[in-house]
């Protein structure tokens, strides 16, 4: 039962405070000025060493009681410096529920202002953020709140509050930064940066004190010599000159300097080519920031442009400008946008169009219907799973308690809280579920531990697909975190359950709500639409074999979209279904939610990949492979067809860059030695390709990098001519040399400093072997000088089975697995056969050192060359560990020939090192491997 | 220049705290620059745009804080002078530090100090009395000024500037407050003692001086002292010897 005014006082007289305390927060409601007395009267001298209060010395003037605590008292009360315990108990009379002074937004801001240091007890703790209310509070805090969190922080030297601050005001996080300017990590930086929401009105002072953090913590111990993860540089509320300001400063480090511009440049912010045009006049990186600038196509040549009129710029900078723009960058061949291999980046559109704020349903509610609350015995009972047949009327009262208590246990003192605030007997409607849903927190559920999610009790108040989604699109705006779960169990798992006829559509937004929180990403821009046609019933449009485009169908009735010669996707907006046909496998599914009288499909292909969408929402087996290719100069028709003539079919086409060229080239910058990254742009074999790999060999910082470059651009052909003034003529692969077993022997040498293994007989193949390891070794059984054979065989039954101690290594070794018979060279293994290649895997177990691994899982990618001899495998391996826990491992297989005969290779180091013994000029690139699975037996 | 036009217009925006933060951090790249031209030309004009902000929105930016003090974070004199406000929380300061900083050109032009929670004791406030100053309000609550601060900052010159005086949680005593209250504070406003072990006795003086030394108070803060009803009555009593024009807010 509550306590009520007399019981206060009764413990007031009588010394036993102690008692009322535990009843804080469930008397808030009815007793908040009497309670707020109470904590007034704590003094830092009733605290013991620990900040426990002792509340029998605490002194209440029972006359004191009643009266109303202002502001200006609570204000004295925290300039008395009161216990920590005691501002953290003193906190649990305020929520968002009280609005008459004072209210929680009026005593933190208090507190920030005379006690700052006790800010972290007065605020919510980070898991109460997912709140409505609580943000709004957030909303209305100043630079005060900011620098009371960073006084803390640094009288802690511990800038952590990055959940807390990325929901302050701009003023508060410029006051926080400001404040901790001298207590971030590079870790801690990063952290609160991606903590902050990129729509942030941060001041451009804000960027400055950024730029000066960065700075002071270019030699911050945490950071190694090489590049660090932890230290880049967040361009979001930078300008180009605090950008290059920061990346100068690190310029001695020139591995780190060149690992910041990598970065900058594929972060979709046009600031960071003002940032490479500021820094295009030093000495030491103005040729790299040439290389930026000519990768930044229309953004890079613009700075270039503005370089080279404005009277300022230096002559070093002018002549870098000067030499840029002298090169003739090719053009999209049907939005004539200027290409650069980085448009994959800066241009994107990976989700379409679909936001979580577009089911939010907005409009005027009616006031509360009032009618008679659920008795607390049935409301308990429904929180406990134990309700038999719930009315709708208690599923929204629960909701209504959750609400006003989240995470809290259900108590008959809450239920009168609620009762006495006029939360619950509210009469069900779409109006009150709307009302309830607006003040829920959405990291809380009704009852975790009985597993009953907000989605069980909104179908139980009756909810409808609208206010069901209504209430998904609450959660996605209001919850920044991703709690691994969260979504599926609070709206998938009972809409399932139910087996609601919507079911099917909150899967799918479930599933794009996993999907943009995996790929968020910033864009310069959005890709530029280039062609539209408009038809009746039907319509064709011819597309370019890599495009974006979007049908619009302008009623709900069931069209058939086809795209590259005859693949299908049938859609039924009434069954709510879809099919896929055309491709190696049919592919059916279930569409997303259809709102309004028309729907849209949304497409994204990309050499002989796709996936798309229906109303932006990405349908499920999206990911279609093995369409038919389209030459880079050829086009295929993009078709919609319905029955219905009087529907208007429109489809929009919209320029496609390769994400992945960009990865290479982002690669490629990171490590400029990378030479195999120029093979892979290279393989990518289109004119934004060749005029890289033209940068590149014009502007490289250095002669190897310049040479390979152009050694690739020459495999180009045609693609190559614009640069190279004719058609060079490819020379292929390289091939590989066949040399005798003894000098893959010293190529293996080469690599170790220790004597290799060797032997005649390798474990069950019996054949002659070389390695790092001893192949014929069960893992763990190695040399051991100490080891005694006699006491071993004592200890027989401890013998594990031959594995010895775990270890996953893989052995990497190379063996004559077929010699040529008398010298002369003999047919091909099987291997090289079409379906051969999985009998590689054989290979692998039959080597003792690789036993660990027998029977276990590989799953990756062969690469099959019938014109070299070559096989190669990138495999991935997956098995359980003794204590049945899942383990995974990698390794490289190979198949080529010597003098001798044909080589096996097991391989568990670098992929480089199997590379200089194979005698491999380059790794084959991307696109020319083929996937494969199957298991490590004999 | 752009520069110097840009850095003008700011100095006539809608002064703030934070305006004022951004000035500076604008004017201290400037100066980095262009020192001839920056103290020259755009620093006269400055100091006389700023002399109608309010003294509170010119806090001397965070990162200036400590540079009365170290050469660690080296400001030009000129512009630190420009700052009025100082403030200063829960950090440790030591005395010499708060000696430099009212021997400091720029500390002397200083008009609001705010040095709460900072660990000071009397041998700060005998510091802070070295130099001459401009100080009018003046708040050093929460630290560990006794009696002996107290009376010093009454014998000193900032008795007859101060407008504000806080000095909450500090243990001042009896003799303290009596030490403030038996002399005179003709320009103060607003006296904060709130929890400072102020007593009856303290109380009693206050009252007794009251009249002659505290003629333009309107603000007095005493809670957390722990009075006798009677004295209680006695300070809320003040509140109604003053005419309406000059009314008088007691808390205690």
């Amino acid at each position: 039962m509550a306590i009520t005014l007399e019981d206060v006082r009764d413990h007031v007289t009588s010394g036993t405070i102690a008692e009322l305390i535990k009843h804080t927060h469930t008397s808030r409601v009815a007793l908040f000025d009497p309670m707020a007395r109470i904590f007034l009267a704590v003094q830092p001298e009733h605290a013991d060493e620990n900040n426990r209060v002792d509340w029998s010395k605490v002194q209440v003037n029972p006359e004191d009681l009643e009266k109303p605590v202002t502001l200006q008292d609570i204000e004295a009360w925290f300039k008395t410096s009161p216990p920590v315990n005691a501002v953290s108990s003193f906190r649990q009379l305020f929520d968002t529920w009280r609005t008459e002074s004072p209210t929680w937004s009026e005593v933190i801001q208090t507190c920030a202002r005379v006690s700052p240091m006790a800010i972290r007890s007065v605020l919510p703790n980070s898991m109460e953020l997912a709140n409505r209310q609580i943000q709004e509070m957030f909303e209305g805090f100043g630079e005060p709140v900011g620098r009371a969190l960073a006084t803390v922080a640094a009288s802690y030297n511990n800038a952590s509050d990055s959940a807390m601050v990325a929901y302050l005001t701009p003023e508060a996080v410029h006051a926080y930064l400001e404040g901790c300017e001298t207590v971030f990590t590079p870790n801690s930086l990063n952290s609160l940066m991606r903590a902050l929401p990129s729509d942030l009105d941060l001041p451009h002072e804000a960027g400055e004190v950024y730029a000066d953090i960065m700075i002071g913590l270019k030699d911050h111990e945490s950071l190694d010599d090489g590049y660090s993860y932890s230290y880049r540089i967040d361009q979001r509320w930078l300008d180009g000159e605090q950008i290059a300001r920061i990346v100068l400063a690190n310029k001695t480090n020139i591995e780190r300097a060149r690992w910041l511009m990598a970065t900058l440049a594929f972060d979709g912010h046009t600031q960071a080519f003002d940032a490479f045009g500021e820094i295009l006049g030093d000495e030491e990186l103005g040729t790299d920031a040439l290389l930026y600038l000519g990768l930044g196509g229309e953004w890079g040549r613009a700075v270039a442009a503005r370089l080279v009129e404005d009277e300022q710029t230096s002559e070093l900078a002018r002549t870098h400008a000067e030499t840029l723009l002298e090169f003739e960058p090719p053009t999209h061949p049907e939005s004539d946008r200027m290409l650069s291999p980085l448009l994959g980046h800066l241009v994107k559109h990976h989700r379409f169009g679909f936001t979580f704020d577009s089911m939010l349903i907005e409009k005027a509610l009616g006031e509360p219907v009032v009618g008679t609350p659920t008795p607390y015995e049935d409301l308990s009972k429904l929180y406990n799973k134990q309700a038999e047949e719930p009315t709708e009327q208690a599923w929204l009262d629960l909701m209504w308690m959750i609400a006003f208590e989240p995470g809290r246990y259900l108590s008959q003192e809450n239920y009168e809280n609620a009762v006495a605030l006029g939360l619950l007997g509210r009469e069900p409607s779409e109006d009150e579920l709307l009302r309830v849903i607006d003040r829920l927190d959405w990291g809380k559920q009704i009852n975790s531990s009985a597993k009953i999610g907000y989605g069980e009790a909104l179908l139980g108040a009756g909810a409808s697909e609208e206010v069901f989604h209504h209430a998904m699109a609450k959660f996605a705006t209001l919850q920044r975190t991703n709690y691994l779960g969260y979504i599926e169990s609070c709206f998938e798992e009972p809409a399932k359950k139910s087996e609601v006829p919507w079911t099917n559509s909150i899967e799918r937004l479930v599933w794009q709500h996993r999907y943009d929180k995996q790929n968020v990403y910033h864009t310069l821009e959005h890709p530029k639409q280039f062609a539209e046609a408009e038809g009746d019933g039907e319509v064709a449009i011819d597309a370019p074999g890599d495009i974006l485009f979007e049908c619009h169908i302008s009623a709900l009735v069931p069209s058939k979209i086809t795209v590259r010669g005859d693949v299908t996707l049938s859609i039924d907006p009434v069954a709510k279904t879809f099919v896929f046909e055309g491709l190696p496998q049919t592919v059916e599914g279930v569409l997303p939610p259809m709102f309004g009288d028309s729907y849209t499909v949304q497409g994204e292909i990309h050499k002989n990949r796709g996936i798309f969408g229906v109303n932006g929402v990405v349908i499920e087996g999206q990911k279609v492979e093995d369409l038919e290719l389209v030459p880079a100069n050829e086009k295929a028709p993009i078709k919609i067809a319905t029955l219905e003539s009087s529907t208007t079919c429109r489809i929009t086409l919209s320029e496609k860059y390769s994400e992945t060229l960009g990865n290479h080239v982002l690669s490629l910058l990171r490590d400029l030695e990378d030479v195999q990254a120029l093979a892979e742009i290279r393989a990518m074999q289109s004119p934004v390709a060749a005029y890289t790999l033209y940068l590149f060999s014009q502007l490289a910082p250095s002669d190897y990098m310049r040479d390979a470059a152009m050694r690739q651009l020459c495999e180009l052909a045609e693609l190559a001519e614009p640069y190279l003034g004719e058609v060079p003529e490819p020379k292929g692969p390289a091939p590989i040399a066949t040399v005798s077993f003894d000098a893959i022997i010293e190529r293996m040498q080469a690599l170790s400093e220790t004597p290799l293994h060797q032997g005649t007989e390798a474990a069950y193949m019996e054949q002659r072997w070389v390695g790092f390891e001893d192949v014929n070794l069960f893992p763990g059984d190695g040399d051991d000088d100490d080891y005694d054979d006699e006491e071993y065989d004592e200890d027989y039954d401890d013998y594990d089975g031959g594995y010895g101690e775990e270890n996953y290594q893989v052995v990497s070794a190379v063996m004559l697995s077929e010699p040529f018979e008398d010298g002369q060279e003999q047919t091909r293994p099987y291997w090289f056969s079409e379906d051969g290649a999985d009998s590689m895997l054989g290979n692998f177990a039959g080597l003792a050192g690789n036993g660990m691994w027998y029977e276990s899982k590989a799953y990756g990618e062969v690469y099959v060359d019938e014109d070299r001899d070559l096989i190669l495998m990138d495999l991935t391996l997956e098995r359980e560990n003794y204590d049945g826990w899942p383990i995974q491992g990698g390794a490289y297989l190979a198949c080529w020939k010597c003098k001798e005969g044909w080589l096996f290779a097991s391989w568990g180091r670098s992929r480089s090192e199997l590379q200089r013994v194979i005698g491999l000029d380059f790794w084959p690139t991307q696109l020319q491997w083929r996937s494969i699975e199957g298991w490590l037996g004999y | 220049m752009e520069e110097f036009g840009e850095l003008r217009s700011m100095l006539h925006q809608t002064p703030s705290e934070r305006a004022f933060a951004s000035l500076m951090r604008r004017f201290e790249r400037m100066w980095n620059k262009y020192p001839a031209r920056s103290r020259d030309e755009l620093l006269p004009y400055a100091r006389g745009v700023l002399e109608t902000w309010p003294d509170a929105t010119r806090t001397i930016p965070g990162r200036w804080r400590h540079a009365f003090w170290s050469e660690k974070r080296s400001v030009p004199g000129e512009l630190l002078s420009l700052g009025k406000r100082l403030t200063l929380t829960h950090e440790k300061i030591d005395a010499s530090q708060l000696e430099a900083l009212v021997l400091h050109d720029a500390g002397r032009e200083l008009r609001l100090l705010e040095l709460t929670s900072c660990e000071l004791g009397d041998a700060h406030v005998m510091a802070l009395l070295k130099g001459s100053s401009a100080i009018r309000a003046l708040d050093l609550g929460g630290n560990n000024i006794g009696s002996e601060g107290a009376k010093a900052l009454a014998e000193s010159e900032l008795a007859g500037q101060l407008t504000s005086l806080s000095l909450w949680n500090n243990a001042l005593k009896p003799e303290g407050i009596s030490a403030i209250a038996s002399k005179r504070w003709p320009k103060l406003e607003k006296l904060d003692l709130i929890s400072t072990s102020c007593g009856d006795e303290g109380a009693a003086a206050i009252v007794e001086h009251f009249e002659a030394n505290f003629p333009a108070l309107r603000e007095l803060l005493l809670v957390y002292n722990l009075f006798s009803p009677a004295q209680t009555g006695h300070l809320k009593a003040l509140e109604f010897m003053r005419p309406e024009e000059r009314s008088l807010r007691v808390e205690c």
